[in-house]
């Protein structure tokens, strides 16, 4: 079952999020870890390609099993979809992944260290003010404030979170500016080439790239995926995705605005503005915008930023009543789309069973090749834990093949 | 059954219910009914139809997993209407509520035990509601009742909200005689 198929069962059922949460904490509370224990007698190397949520986990459990390993990233930065800016305001901005989608104990599951002498701090997300904007009208249903609810971290971010706690424990592994072209598992090793003909070795190679990179053939494989395997990639559908965010003089908008129908809007998650500055220790005044698929593809399709937050700015200046140029004072911009090695937002949906479709691009090849992120976690698809525990179940199943 | 068992003007009875704000928030909810007035019988094809005024007193906790505590204080005048040689009744109600909501605002998560600590903020609201239900007049002292409830939440500290939900539970009059 998708994310989106469960949030809709569980609002179809009359059953909120919070519940949808707890049951997918279920799932990962410290009785059953999500960091798994297991034997091996590995004695290889491993490349991670990608140093997104699920590259740089993969690496921190190979760490603690002592398996030699390195992690292979195309950007200049770490952290793919996780991604904040420090700048822009009196707090720091999660401009990728944002939410805790379920209960923050599973940050601790995920580092799975009891000496870890570390608290973090987090908002109970839960929006007092919820409006929609639908036909030319502004509609309040504060009363979802009473369905919903998840976490935020206060005054840090996602991309914080695996700075800290995961990325010192795996630094001197990380390699950046390498772009993986192509990936030879035809002889015992793996050979990995960049673009620049700069090649890497490893006996097995977990790929954790965004699943759009891999639809678009950014890395030509040797001999090429079977052909069950490519289809299942190309069935998930991954759209565009942009987040706006904007200083105002002062607070005009709700906690949440939807667009369309309130509890369709709350289905699909394709659209909001919110107030990013909800319970953070700010004074600021910051609106969010959330846009994936065709709704972020009316803004990113444009030619420039200039052209983006002007088509936002208008649209807020419709929904309020001008206010929006009249207190206007900054804005950043993160097209997701426009980045090179990330291509879109996050996966979406499934052409067929999700179960199967993730089970076929799960299956290791010839036991050299993998596959993780948070397109192939099952119980948490399109969530950052999802892609951990996607990459940890799947590096539990590489060291034991 | 002698039509003496429905409940009679004078009556005093326990409500203890499940109640469930939103559908989805969880709780339960104990009141104290007692009859104000008998509003006159009305005959119809010798059907004889007893309309009396209560005063309804509740108590309730419910909680919205994972966000607030609530308790609820809420009086309601409530229209009780049944035929007095039946225990099926139908109530409409008027109530003026206030509600007390212990509400989680922030939390601290020790990285090492995976414990959180929360804090919370006690926020007040008025919440006028209007109510309709049926039910069942006590057969050896126990009845049945289900209430749908629709009102507004009206915020002190907060904003104001939609309320709605249900509850459903038995009635307990221990003054009955069969």
């Amino acid at each position: 079952m998708t994310r989106k198929e469960f949030i809709e069962r569980s609002l179809s059922m009359g059953i909120a999020l919070p519940f949808l949460s707890s049951a997918l904490f279920q799932s990962c509370s410290k009785d059953d870890s999500i960091l798994p224990i297991f034997q091996t007698n590995f004695s290889g190397k491993v490349i991670i390609v990608g140093a997104g949520a699920a590259g740089l986990a993969a690496g921190y459990l190979l760490k603690r099993y002592g398996v030699d390993f390195e992690i292979i990233e195309a950007a200049p930065v770490y952290g793919g979809r996780l991604k904040k800016s420090s700048n822009f305001t009196d707090f720091p901005i999660d401009i990728g992944a944002e939410w805790i989608h379920t209960d923050p104990k599973i940050l601790a599951d995920i580092i799975n260290n009891p000496n870890a002498n570390a608290n973090i701090d987090i908002i109970v997300y839960n929006p007092q003010t919820i409006k929609s904007w639908k036909n030319g009208k502004l509609k309040s249903h504060n009363y979802i404030s009473s369905f919903y609810s998840e976490w935020k971290f206060k005054n840090s971010t996602w991309f914080d979170f695996f700075e800290q706690f995961i990325v010192p424990e795996i630094s001197d592994k990380i390699v950046l500016n390498k772009p993986i072209a192509e990936i030879n598992y035809q002889g015992d090793k793996v050979l990995l080439s960049t673009d620049s003909n700069e090649t890497f070795e490893a006996e097995k190679v977990l790929i954790t790239t965004p699943v759009k990179t891999l639809q678009n053939n950014q890395i030509i494989f040797q001999p090429s995926l079977p052909t069950e395997k490519k289809e299942a990639i190309n069935k998930i559908f991954m759209g565009d995705g942009i987040k706006i965010f904007i200083e105002f003089k002062e607070k005009f908008y709700p906690d949440i605005l939807a667009f369309g129908s309130i509890l369709q809007a709350l289905n699909e998650e394709e659209k909001f503005v919110y107030d990013a500055a909800f319970r953070k220790d700010s004074n600021k005044h910051i609106l969010g915008l959330f846009a994936i698929n065709d709704k972020a593809k009316a803004y990113t399709q444009l030619n420039s930023e200039q052209e983006i937050i002007d088509k936002f700015m208008a649209e807020l200046d419709e929904i309020f009543k001008g206010k929006a140029t009249a207190n206007y004072v900054k804005h950043i911009i993160q097209n997701w789309s426009k980045e090179p090695f990330i291509q879109g937002a996050y996966s979406y949906s499934f052409e067929g069973s999700q179960r199967s479709l993730v089970e076929t691009i799960n299956e290791p090849l010839q036991n050299k090749i993998y596959f993780a992120g948070e397109a192939l976690s099952i119980e948490n698809q399109a969530m950052v834990h999802g892609a951990c525990e996607s990459a940890y179940s799947m590096i539990a199943t590489m060291m034991q093949d | 059954m002698s039509s003496a068992v429905v409940a009679q003007y004078g009556n005093k009875e326990w409500q203890v219910g499940y109640f469930a704000p939103y559908i989805s928030n969880m709780g339960g909810i104990v009141g104290y009914a007692c009859d104000l007035k008998e509003l006159g019988e009305s005959s119809k094809q010798q059907s004889t139809c007893k309309q009396r005024l209560q005063l309804l007193t509740q108590l309730g906790y419910f909680t919205q997993a994972n966000v607030s505590h609530n308790l609820l204080l809420n009086p309601e005048m409530v229209y009780r209407w049944n035929k007095s040689d039946k225990r099926f009744f139908l109530t409409s109600s008027v109530g003026a509520g206030y509600l007390l909501s212990f509400q989680r605002q922030n939390g601290t998560l020790n990285l090492g035990t995976g414990e959180m600590e929360y804090s919370y903020d006690a926020l007040n609201y008025f919440l006028p509601t209007v109510n309709t239900g049926l039910g069942v007049d006590p057969i050896k002292h126990l009845g049945f009742y289900f209430k749908a409830t629709y009102g507004r939440k009206l915020g002190l500290q907060n904003e104001n909200a939609t309320f709605f939900g249900i509850s459903t539970g038995l009635i307990l009059n221990f003054n009955l005689k069969d």
